[in-house]
């Protein structure tokens, strides 16, 4: 087959220079139970991927992890069990064990944190590996999912207060609302499929953004385009996937996207900001197909979104198409995605593992490590460092105003004709 | 014959300014000198580094003894910063000889009895302004100079700052051998130099858009009624450009005042501006309508939060002569419309009413306050028997002067 050898010439033909092609020491950690069950589901389907690690209090999932390096946290303070759904435990708990996290991000260049939000190890310890991770020179990128409704309101709150935390720490976040996943399954599937299909989801979307940055792709995109198109929508990501087998695939993604539950429709793109999308295909993909593709998408979204894209073919795609788009919302798409923080509520004012409801600890803790003044503090604050903050009914006013109101601006732009 | 040379000075977020002024007839200032020096040290209007803000004053009062081609010993202070706070105060007293009616003595009396706030111990007062008396708790607005009553009360407006800002700032004029007179809040300062009397009866809320902090000050019903400070100024749109934009904070500046705009403006709203190239800078642009955007959140913002407060106060009905805007900030296009929308009240740049002299300074809202200071300097000359009791003691608490 001719058009492979067109579509595919060798890397070193592409390189812009050969000390970037070097690829990121990528360490991708799975915490609290669903991010280990999502780690674990993708290192099962994808073998030679990056080096995984399984974080969690509970010991019990970490064994069922398999043969994944785990770490466990907290077995002094909890007596490796579960937190109880307790963010506050699970913030113990990696505090207690802040020597053995700062090891894992010894000599890694970008870390994946996976994270399903709303349950106590994943929501409470978070923003602290995120911390250490960008303290030891790592580039923090976080996958994270929040709870189905049904789930409850604590749940969910405690997943909005994490997500909070995460925005604040992190490089980028990309979010998947597991609610958005119910109008995608079956009414018949069971809530275990549910759940594992959740999990699949955030699997493949992480892959799809390692195989952005690992550059294999015939069109590249590294870590920058990622990050400069998260920063872009302030850390307010959407992914979606899509797929399509047989002669016609691209007309089955354009289907697929339009009809696309996680992107509302195809809504979400239609008015996004600006959009990544990452094809992976076989080697048997051609340029024609890819121009099909490429101009059926253009079609979908708005003609100013900022639009990347990247392509990148591997033998064990042959004869399917895969799509993944990474798409800065716009601001109140559905809500969904981010929910702002409210920081009129009394109850935010407390430390972020502080649940406001009738649970009472079960023993005195020590009052959290993260306050809210460190969750302010974590912008930068410019020139305003060295003196007191200017707040005024619980908000940071030495934050620029744009970036509390979510307004999304494009950097400065290099003049590349002088 | 004018009288002898007043300095006001000004220790701003961005400028140290020094004025010499003279005061006429009728209340009219002759400005006869300026100086100033770009700031260092002082962030949101308080001094960080006693050091560099003392050299600043230094060469303001150097370059306004050339210009004003007089010897300066003696200045006035404006006082700005967050830690400014205003707070309403009342005392009455029963009149001494009822027959004779309210005497001077009663009313100094009931001032002193309505000053004698409790003040924690790291604030100190800075002004006690009467707002109305009444007499026989029947209102009567300004003055019961012998009217008739048994009892005598008084409604104050005391503002009040913290006690370290306020001696750093005079230690600041102190430590190059100037002696400090008085000391004034940058918003009444400003007030005086821009609002008329037919303003202040109809009730006017003047903002001073300075460049570390926005002080404002409210008139309704013939008296001040509100005075405050919100620690947010023109710095924070710099920074907030140099953020979002990842620019240095001089460009970021740069940007803002040479293409910072409120408004949309159809003919620049799809333009990129260009920022040329420096040393270790390439050339790049940003887009007019982010440049806006970002700009347009902070100083809405900033006008949001004192509209809802002046909301809060229910003053924002009384305000007859609506919004008097002053300070660095009225030069960002586009100001005045905006802060028209925000407050829904009539909206106008605050030019200094009854000033002459350097063409440079009467015309320029920045120098609201320290062109004001010039004019509370020559009024408290005049009532210095009864104005200055609590703040010269304050004075000679910390520096053993009589």
């Amino acid at each position: 087959m001719n058009t492979a050898d067109k579509v595919c010439p060798p890397p070193a033909g592409r390189a812009k220079s050969a000390a970037r092609l070097i690829l990121p020491r990528t360490l991708v950690v799975g915490l609290g139970n669903g991010g280990c069950k999502t780690v674990a589901a993708m290192a099962r389907q994808w073998k030679d991927g990056p080096r995984v690690v399984a974080v969690n209090t509970d010991g019990r999932s970490l064994t069922d992890a398999g043969d994944l390096s785990g770490l466990q946290i907290g077995a002094r303070v909890i007596k490796g069990l579960g937190t109880g759904g307790e963010p506050r435990m699970g913030q113990r708990a990696a505090e207690s064990d802040i020597e053995a996290i700062r090891g894992l991000f010894r000599e890694v260049d970008v870390v994946f944190l996976v994270v399903c939000l709303g349950g106590g190890t994943g929501t409470g310890a978070a923003p602290l590996l995120v911390e250490e991770a960008r303290k030891a020179g790592a580039l923090a990128l976080v996958f994270a999912s929040l709870p189905f409704e049904f789930e409850g309101k604590r749940r969910m709150e405690h997943a909005r207060r994490g997500l909070m935390a995460l925005h604040a720490g992190a490089d980028a976040v990309i979010c998947l609302p597991n609610q958005r996943l119910l109008k995608l399954v079956e009414d018949k599937t069971n809530i275990a499929a549910a759940f594992q299909q959740a999990d699949e989801m955030l699997a493949r979307g992480l892959k799809a953004v390692w195989c952005v940055i690992s550059r294999r792709g015939v069109i590249n995109l590294n870590f920058e385009d990622v990050s400069a198109l998260v920063h872009k929508g302030n850390g307010r990501c959407v992914f979606a996937c899509a797929e399509g087998t047989g002669p016609d695939k691209v007309n089955q993604v354009l289907q697929a996207v339009r009809a696309h539950a996680l992107l509302n429709q195809g809504a979400v793109l239609a008015e996004a900001e600006a959009f990544l999308v990452s094809v992976m295909g076989g080697n048997d993909l051609s340029l024609k197909e890819v121009d099909q593709l490429m101009s059926g998408i253009a079609r979908i979204g708005r003609a100013e979104a900022l639009t990347m894209t990247g392509v990148c073919c591997e033998s064990e795609w042959q004869d399917r198409l895969f799509v993944v788009f990474l798409v800065v919302e716009k601001k109140d798409a559905d809500g969904l995605a981010f929910v702002p923080p409210q920081r009129d509520d009394e109850a935010h004012d407390g430390p972020i593992g502080a649940a406001p409801d009738e649970a009472a600890p079960p023993e005195p803790v020590a009052r959290s490590k993260i306050t809210q003044a460190d969750l302010f503090g974590k912008f930068n604050q410019g020139r305003f460092k060295d003196v007191d903050a200017t707040v005024v009914e619980g908000t940071n006013l030495d934050e620029p105003t744009f970036k509390r109101r979510g307004i999304i601006i494009q950097k400065v732009l290099r003049n590349h004709n002088n | 014959m004018a009288s002898e040379p007043i300095v006001a000075v000004e220790i701003g977020t961005s400028k140290v300014c020094a004025l010499v002024g003279e005061a006429r007839e009728d209340g009219h200032i002759m400005v006869t000198g300026i100086g100033h020096c770009a700031s260092c040290g002082v962030r949101k209007g308080v001094i960080t580094d006693l050091e560099k803000a003392s050299a600043c004053v230094r060469t303001a009062i150097q370059g306004a003894e050339q210009s004003g081609q007089v010897e300066i010993g003696k200045v006035f202070l404006v006082i700005a910063g967050e830690h400014m706070r205003s707070m309403t105060s009342q005392g009455s007293t029963p009149v001494m000889d009822v027959k004779a009616g309210v005497t001077q003595d009663d009313m100094a009396q009931v001032m002193d009895i309505a000053r004698a706030v409790n003040l924690s111990h790291d604030r100190e007062l800075v002004h006690s302004i009467p707002r109305q008396y009444m007499v026989d708790d029947q209102l009567v607005v300004s003055n019961p100079d012998g009217m008739r009553g048994a009892k005598l009360s008084l409604d104050m407006l005391i503002v009040h700052g913290a006690r370290n800002v306020l001696t750093n700032a005079v230690q600041a004029a102190r430590n190059v051998g100037l002696d400090v007179m008085d000391m004034a809040f940058s918003g009444l300062c400003a007030a005086m130099a821009t609002l008329t009397p037919e303003q202040k009866e109809c009730g006017v809320a003047l903002i001073d858009l300075g460049a570390g902090t926005t002080s404002y000050l409210v008139y309704a019903g013939g008296a001040i009624a509100l005075a405050g400070v919100l620690a947010v100024g023109g710095d924070h749109i710099t920074n907030d450009i140099s953020l979002g934009f990842s620019v240095s904070l001089k460009r970021a500046e740069m940007l803002k005042q040479e293409a910072g705009a409120l408004i949309p403006d159809a003919g620049t709203h799809f333009q990129r501006i260009a920022i040329p190239a420096e040393v270790g800078f390439p050339a790049c642009s940003v887009a007019a309508s982010d440049l806006r955007a970002v700009i347009q959140a902070r100083m809405g913002e900033t006008l949001e939060l004192i509209a809802a407060l002046f909301k809060k106060q229910g003053l924002t009905q009384q305000l007859g002569a609506g919004l008097v805007l002053t300070g660095g900030g009225v030069h960002l296009k586009g100001v005045v419309p905006l802060a028209e929308r925000i407050f829904d009240l009539p909206c106008a740049i605050g030019m200094p009413v009854n000033y002459s002299g350097m063409a440079s300074v009467n015309e320029g809202p920045e120098y609201a306050a320290p062109l004001g200071m010039l004019r509370y300097a020559v009024r408290s000359g005049a009532y210095r028997q009864t104005e200055s009791i609590g703040w010269s003691g304050f004075l000679s608490k910390l520096w053993g002067r009589s």
